[in-house]
């Protein structure tokens, strides 16, 4: 009797191992649940910009979630600039700690990832672990793989999209320009009333690349390296333009609002008639907090504008590694990405293929509101592609050579 | 008993006067006349222990036999009184004479010791008062009695009426005088006036001898 | 025979005459020594710290090879002409300008009630947090500003700002006004110092009987003797101007910034190897500190020389116009600098309770109270840390400036001579140093030692900076307290650290706050220091309202601003009412 029980059990066993894939994707569901518990109680330090109010109360929000549902506590730090926590992390290397370091987590993209990726800052690829990656849209939003022509290998992983849009104030401006040399002529009309940030402001550097995008006839140049012998012809149409801008723009191109959020403000008091940003809800944000009058208008030019992905990345001697990678997870998923795409909360873009989600999910995101001050829907679908990230510096030292004496 | 054996101070290696030999006996007052500028105040903090280092001491100072020079100011038990009553401005009357009563009393003893105090002064009732509220002569005599409440072994005077109207001054005098007597307390004072030594014994600094 | 002998000995010993030191005095030889080291070695350190890096030398970063490529980086760098240029601008005009202002208030108002009110409000002016400050005051001054709102558009017809800015100009002068505006109350206060040690109304009295109008008198006689006091306090003025960061980002230019603000942005670029560039610049910016000190001692002797010579021609020229226009000009700044302040705080106060505050309008148009909210949410914890931080320095700080200060008494009463304490010049080390200079180099000292983002490494760093201030503001007080009370006191009972306890610092208790609240206000203030060293785990209100300040919701900046402004301001009024209450019934120790 044992002797037919035992070999049942055997053949059971046997049954149970030859079945495929159970194993690996049990193994795969394990793995993480052993990170969430490894990852209870931890601290997590997330070094982000802190000049978008919207995002600092989003991140209260997901914050408060955080340690009611997994027991992490997230600490937003708030920088000014991500160059700022680049340089802690490569401090932290040269002094050879490397581990239990003072980032977890890092709000990034373009040219600050490839510097972190050349110096090997970043924890080794780790995105295709967390079980939400599984949703990002991969097909249809090309550059959460490529940040500014870099290959992510997995090891940033994708928050939100971005995109340039432009807004005015309705009561002062009716018609805005929906192209750039429309701006140039607006600019000509209405001496002193338009601008730009200076670069090294990602906003401003984004703008010039707009131009070029515009004003080029081929852009083909812009998504390989940068060539040093090329650069005087390729950007001779850019300072053709800008020299032209300058003479009628505020203060007469002397000055440059310091950042995008400064642009905001000096629409808001009427110093400046045309702003942009790249977060789309921007101008909402705007009129819900009181920082702009609900009159304000949000619109792209006819071309299409740049967009991108903005990524959270570990560094390789982060402190709470696990819970880092959990944090990531609840930020990915869809509940969290529904509510950062709420424009009355932030209104940033998710990084998610909506088709591919279970149906629940899909309902959280056609809550959204909309409002007036919203971009049309098909503003999003008129994405073009950030260059190459070498064109970042090149274009920022260029224009600090011209314009910056 | 307050012994000056061969006291002289020195400012750049020039004696300036010749050397004291003095003997007090305990509880009487012996006063020490001299010009302005001869010394006698700087005589007064050397034997206090606070002598400037820009002088020199040569000789002894004794005190009921035994030498002083060895112990810092704050040991020697030697009261220093100044024209200047230098009555601590954040306390009331009663604090300031409660500070210089020594620290082994109970705090009846204490409160005993200030009542009665202040009775031998005729400033009953004058406990509580804030010291700036006080004329100079009840200024003087409080700062009198906190100094004889610490129990001193000897009391040093440096020309402690001159601040005092013409009027208050002999009577103030008499009044020094009396208690120091009672208190059996061995006294040097030093002045520039004939008239501050009433019949006290009077030993002149530049003669370098009694009179 | 013994006692013989003994009398024989005692009669011809001739004792040393320095008077002996109980315990407690003897133990406190050592604290200048603790001191100076505390303050000074961070700065050495610091300084060999990126001066290394400065001529190639960063092992961390693979460069290893001495080399001046760093010094040919900064050359080719886009506007390093021009950023140099706002910051010697700005840092020398604030400086002479503060310098003028004072002058010219203390010749044309000595004795009048406005400048009598001006100094008892100098404590409170100084301890008001620069960037605070500079925010107010950009607020108020923009285009955008509360003083066009006022005036537009009934006064100026404008229905949108102008185009004419002075805050943030190109070319710095918006920087340079907000420097005077701050450097002004310590000029001042510094001068009021000085002018104490100077029988300022017995020489009055004397060149009016010999004919000289007091303005002038002051020109010719008092200016010539204040003027080598203030050297030292004025070093700091300039030093403080050519290597501030905090205000250069509120106030100043940003393309290109000044000098300071782009050394900043070089240690914090993502290529790395600026870091290189930026240390070659933080050891130019010392460089140029150090030369402008020379320069401003040569111009101060030339002047003074100038000054003799035409004193000595005894002209008593009574000109009344121009007499009565310093008078005029010193009650018009003073009047403005105290407006100024008062209105940058009112403003805030309205910003950081208004919803929408359009353009023209006078006032905001609608209110709303959950900006205080929301500030409180995200500033309570580096409340907390810049409290912590605030007090650990100051009462530290306190302790050993106390210390010294009464080791300074001991060597008065043993000392031949009357000196003042030796090596009182080390004190300004820290303050002319460019903070920029050597706060990189003690970032990676720290981080060697795994001290980074450290609570006490930042409470150390912090003394660095307000040890030199809490001397300048106590050893006035100090110095000046008659030994004798405290003579009397160990007299009459027998202990020294009693007597010292329960008599001196108690009388001395107005000014010990006062210090105190002082040195609160100076690490509330750091800017720099807590960036570098608190590695981010650390924020202060400071470190988080400058990150603020350059964005747009004004409404959050100004609360932020006034969280950072009320800090030092509390402290402030606890140094006043403890005194008041404790002292209520002794008249003697009310203010005078």
């Amino acid at each position: 009797m044992l002797k037919i029980i035992k070999q049942s059990l055997l053949f059971l066993l046997l049954l149970w191992g030859l079945v495929p894939g159970s194993n690996a994707f049990d193994e795969a569901a394990e793995q993480w649940h052993l990170t969430e518990e490894r990852a209870r109680g931890g601290e997590v330090y997330l070094n982000a910009w802190g000049g978008n109010e919207a995002v600092n109360q989003y991140l209260q929000w997901a914050a408060g979630e955080l340690r009611r549902r997994f027991d992490i506590r997230l600490t937003h730090v708030r920088v000014a600039g991500t160059g700022d926590v680049v340089s802690r992390v490569l401090a932290e290397k040269a002094a050879g700690r490397d581990a239990g370091g003072s980032v977890d987590l890092i709000w990034i993209n373009g040219e600050n990832f490839m510097a972190m990726q050349q110096q090997n800052l970043l924890l080794p690829p780790w995105t295709m672990d967390l079980p939400n990656y599984q949703y990002v849209d991969e097909v249809g939003k090309p550059s959460v793989v490529i940040d500014f022509s870099t290959p992510v290998n997995h090891q940033e992983m994708p928050w939100g999209m971005a995109q340039l849009v432009f807004y005015h104030d309705s009561a002062r401006v009716p018609e805005p320009p929906h192209s750039m040399y429309e701006l140039l002529r607006y600019a000509n009309d209405n001496p002193g009333r338009v601008s730009y940030p200076a670069p090294p402001d990602f906003h401003g550097t984004t703008f010039l690349k707009q131009i070029l995008m515009e004003l080029s006839g081929d852009t083909d140049f812009l998504y390989l390296p940068a060539i040093q012998s090329d650069i005087d012809e390729r950007l001779a149409v850019l300072w053709d333009f800008l020299d032209q801008l300058h003479a009628v723009a505020w203060q007469r191109g002397n000055r440059f609002p310091a950042d995008g959020p400064r642009m905001k403000q000096m629409l808001s008091d009427g110093e400046l008639h045309i702003a942009f940003s790249f977060n789309p809800a921007e101008a909402v944000n705007g009129v819900v907090s009181g920082e702009l009058p609900a009159s304000v208008r949000s619109y792209v030019h006819h071309h299409g504008t740049l967009g991108n992905t903005h990524f959270l990345a570990i560094p390789y001697n982060a402190n709470a590694i696990d819970a880092a990678k959990v944090v990531s997870n609840f930020l990915l998923s869809a509940e969290a990405q529904a509510k950062k795409a709420d424009p009355s909360i932030w209104g940033d873009p998710t990084v998610l293929a909506l088709d591919v989600l279970p149906e629940e999910q899909r309902a959280l995101f056609e809550e959204a509101l909309s409002h007036p001050a919203m971009p049309t829907p098909s503003a999003s679908q008129q994405v073009l592609l950030e260059p190459d990230a070498s064109w970042v510096r090149v274009l920022e030292y260029e224009w600090q050579r011209r314009y910056a004496r | 008993m307050l012994e000056l054996k061969q006291l002289t101070l020195l400012l750049h290696n020039e004696p300036m006067f010749p050397a004291v030999n003095l003997s007090v006996p305990t509880g009487q007052l012996i006063s020490i006349m001299g010009p302005s500028g001869s010394g006698k105040s700087t005589l007064l903090s050397a034997i206090a222990g606070n002598l400037s280092a820009i002088f020199s001491l040569q000789g002894d100072i004794l005190l009921d036999d035994e030498s002083v020079l060895g112990k810092r100011a704050a040991q020697r038990r030697i009261g220093l009184l100044y024209q200047d009553d230098l009555l601590f401005p954040h306390m009331n009357v009663e604090q300031n004479l409660a500070f210089a009563v020594p620290a082994t009393t109970t705090g009846r003893q204490r409160a005993q010791r200030i009542v009665r105090a202040l009775e031998y002064a005729g400033l009953e009732g004058f406990l509580k008062r804030d010291i700036a509220t006080l004329s100079g002569g009840q200024r003087a005599r409080i700062s009198l009695l906190r100094t004889l409440l610490a129990e001193p072994r000897a009391v040093l005077l440096d020309e402690p009426f001159s601040k005092l109207d013409k009027a208050l001054r002999e009577q103030f005098r008499d009044w020094v005088f009396d208690e120091l007597q009672r208190c059996e307390t061995t006294a040097i004072l030093v002045s520039h006036d004939i008239s501050d030594c009433g019949d006290s014994r009077v030993y002149d600094l530049k003669k370098g001898a009694l009179l | 025979m013994a006692k013989a002998l003994r009398t024989v000995s005692q009669v011809t010993r001739s004792t040393d005459t320095a008077p002996i030191e109980g315990p407690l005095r003897t133990a406190l030889q050592f604290f200048p020594g603790l001191t100076a080291t505390l303050f000074i070695l961070p700065v050495l350190l610091g300084l060999l710290g990126t001066w290394l890096p400065a001529f190639g030398y960063l092992p961390s970063i693979g460069a290893d090879s001495f080399s001046l490529q760093p010094w040919r980086n900064l050359l080719d760098n886009p506007g390093i002409g021009k950023a140099l240029g706002i910051s010697l601008l700005s840092s020398w005009g604030a400086m002479l300008l503060s310098l003028l202002i004072s002058c010219v208030l203390l010749a044309g108002c000595w004795q009048s009630q406005l400048l009598r009110w001006l100094q008892r409000s100098l404590p409170l002016l100084l301890a008001v947090p620069h960037a605070a400050f500079a925010i107010g005051v950009v607020a108020l001054l923009a285009p955008g500003g509360w003083l066009l709102r006022l005036l537009s558009p009934w006064a100026t017809g404008l229905a949108a700002p102008p185009f004419f800015s002075l805050m943030n100009d190109p070319n710095g002068f918006g920087l340079l006004l907000v420097l005077t505006l701050k450097e002004l109350p310590f000029v001042l206060f510094m001068s009021f110092i000085a002018l104490g040690q100077l029988q300022v109304e017995r020489t009055l009295y004397v060149c009016r009987s010999l004919g000289y109008a007091d303005t002038s008198s002051w020109w010719r006689v008092l200016m010539p003797q204040l003027l080598p006091r203030l050297r030292l306090p004025l070093y700091a003025v300039l030093a403080y101007g050519l290597s501030v960061v905090d205000i250069a980002l509120i106030a100043g230019p940003n393309t290109p910034p000044a000098f300071a603000v782009m050394l900043d942005r070089m240690f914090n670029h993502p290529d790395i190897t600026t870091r290189l560039t930026g240390s070659a610049a933080a050891t130019f910016l010392l460089l140029l500190t150090v030369g402008s000190l020379l320069l401003w001692f040569f111009v101060e002797r030339l002047y003074l020389y100038w000054m003799s010579r035409r004193a000595s021609k005894g002209h008593r020229r009574d000109n009344r116009f121009v007499r009565s226009l310093q008078v005029g000009a010193g009650q018009v700044t003073a009047v403005t600098l105290l407006i100024i302040t008062a209105g940058a705080f009112v403003l805030l106060l309205l910003w950081s309770v208004s919803f929408r505050w359009s353009f023209p309008d006078a006032l905001p148009d609608s209110y709303s109270l959950r900006f205080w909210q929301r500030g409180w949410q995200q500033l309570s914890l580096p409340i907390w840390y810049t409290l912590a931080t605030g007090i650990a320095s100051a009462l530290i700080g306190l302790l050993l400036v106390v210390a010294c200060l009464e080791h300074e008494v001991t060597r008065r009463r043993c000392s031949a001579r009357n000196t003042g304490p030796r090596l009182f010049w080390l004190i300004y080390i820290p303050l002319i140093t460019p903070q920029i200079a050597f706060l990189f180099g003690v970032q990676t000292v720290l981080l060697q030692v795994n001290a980074w983002g450290n609570l006490w490494s930042l409470v150390w760093i912090h003394l660095v900076f307000v040890i030199p201030y809490l001397f300048l503001s106590l050893s006035g007080p100090y110095r000046n307290f008659d030994d004798r009370y405290l003579q009397q006191a160990e007299i009459l009972c027998g202990s020294e650290w009693r007597a010292l306890w329960r008599v001196k610092w108690p009388m001395l208790l107005r000014p010990l706050l006062a210090v105190t609240a002082l040195g609160f206000a100076v690490s509330v203030s750091q800017y720099l220091a807590t960036l570098y060293i608190g590695a981010g785990r650390l924020p202060s209100v400071t470190t988080e309202t400058v990150a603020i300040a350059t964005g747009g919701d004004r409404r959050l900046i100004a609360v932020f601003a006034l969280f950072q402004w009320l800090l030092p301001l509390i402290m402030y009024s606890l140094a006043l009412l403890i005194p008041w209450y404790i002292f209520r019934h002794r008249k003697a120790m009310q203010l005078s």
